[in-house]
């Protein structure tokens, strides 16, 4: 593919990916414009693919074979992604790269061998959630995970993660044998019947928003304590300092409205 | 047009609040919230180049979409875990 236009696509996202996509489809025209979208949209969702191994590691399977394993997933969502779907394509993609995996691991295995050390962390992790469950009537958090059992935080999610995957391999056989390219779930309609989300992704979504506040103090950081006056960033970009003093004001506000609550921002 | 700081503040918000309504039994808000995280990020990528507190603050903008693309991959895992637990349910209930 031209650099030129490996680069011009370098920043799209999945859904505008899919927006070109549906374009040159419609048009029925220049082929190799659209190849060059699919291999971005594959480029693009590398690091999905590695994500989601990284989640069946504990299968004692080599994480570059569960990645291989994926990437046929991957290929598989960009030739199958019907364009005209209403679900996100990351959401299409990431089911077929999980059936994908786990097709590739039951393949290997008859019967799925759990490591007798995750059994035994599995069951330290059972008791140290039905502990605090039963002293605070919520789920443990991360870092309380980890104090109880001895870990670092990030240990505790790979245990989480683990502890998902191995359990899915079986549950999935069934589906997979019905339809080897199943349609994403209608998300909005799940849980209908008072079903309650486990306790272990409000503890994913809790390490989502970590992540997002390490980033948005690094920037805070970057935008305020670099070192730099305003006139020299003004200079920088080309901008008055008056105008970098608004952007910086309007940022502060913004910031404080998310922090305090926009009732004192 | 969103700026970085606002998407980082709307997401943590709107993740916050899925904690809350899957807290409140009510899952299937709780993943339109999570979908709404994975479309405001979507969004921004596309507009990225516009982004006056990108610019103003120096960051590398490599890393900062590497970073936002990690986490728009962590919540479309965590929308798709969901629709795998559903699955189980129902596969329960056969």
């Amino acid at each position: 593919m031209p650099e030129a236009r490996m680069e011009q696509f370098a920043s799209l996202s999945n859904e505008r990916l899919i927006e070109l996509l549906r374009d040159v489809s419609e048009k029925n025209a220049d082929s190799a414009h659209a190849s060059h979208l699919r291999e971005k949209l594959i480029t693009r969702n590398i690091g999905l693919v590695k994500s989601i191994a990284v989640s069946f590691v504990n299968s004692g399977e080599p994480l570059d074979d569960l990645v291989q394993a994926g990437y046929i997933g991957l290929l598989n969502a960009v030739a199958n992604f019907d364009l005209a779907r209403s679900v996100r394509f990351s959401t299409y993609a990431s089911y077929l790269i999980k059936g994908e995996i786990r097709h590739y691991i039951r393949d290997k295995h008859s019967t799925i061998r759990i490591p007798q050390w995750v059994q035994a962390m599995g069951q330290k992790l059972k008791e140290v959630e039905e502990r605090v469950f039963q002293e605070y009537g919520r789920p443990p958090r991360v870092a309380e995970i980890a104090s109880h059992m001895d870990l670092t935080e990030k240990q505790v999610i790979q245990l989480l993660r683990g502890r998902k995957a191995m359990f899915y391999v079986s549950i999935d056989k069934e589906r997979r044998g019905q339809d080897p390219h199943p349609p994403a779930p209608d998300i909005a309609s799940l849980y209908g019947q008072g079903m309650k989300p486990p306790s272990d992704m409000h503890m994913r979504i809790a390490v989502t928003i970590e992540k997002l506040a390490q980033m948005q103090q690094q920037v805070i950081k970057g935008l305020f304590y670099q070192g730099k006056t305003q006139a020299e960033i003004g200079k920088e970009l080309n901008i008055s300092q008056r105008q970098v003093s608004r952007v910086k004001v309007e940022a502060l506000r913004e910031v404080k409205g998310k922090v305090l609550g926009d009732h004192n921002g | 047009m969103n700026d970085l700081l606002s998407l980082i503040g709307n997401s943590i918000e709107n993740l916050s609040q899925c904690i809350a309504l899957f807290d409140q039994a009510q899952p299937a808000d709780g993943v339109e919230k999570l979908s709404s995280v994975v479309t405001e990020i979507e969004a921004y990528l596309q507009e990225i180049d516009a982004d006056p507190i990108l610019r103003l603050a120096s960051v590398n903008r490599g890393k900062i979409e590497v970073r936002l693309q990690s986490i728009e991959t962590d919540v479309t895992t965590i929308i798709s875990d969901l629709g795998d637990k559903e699955h189980e349910h129902m596969a329960q209930q056969a």
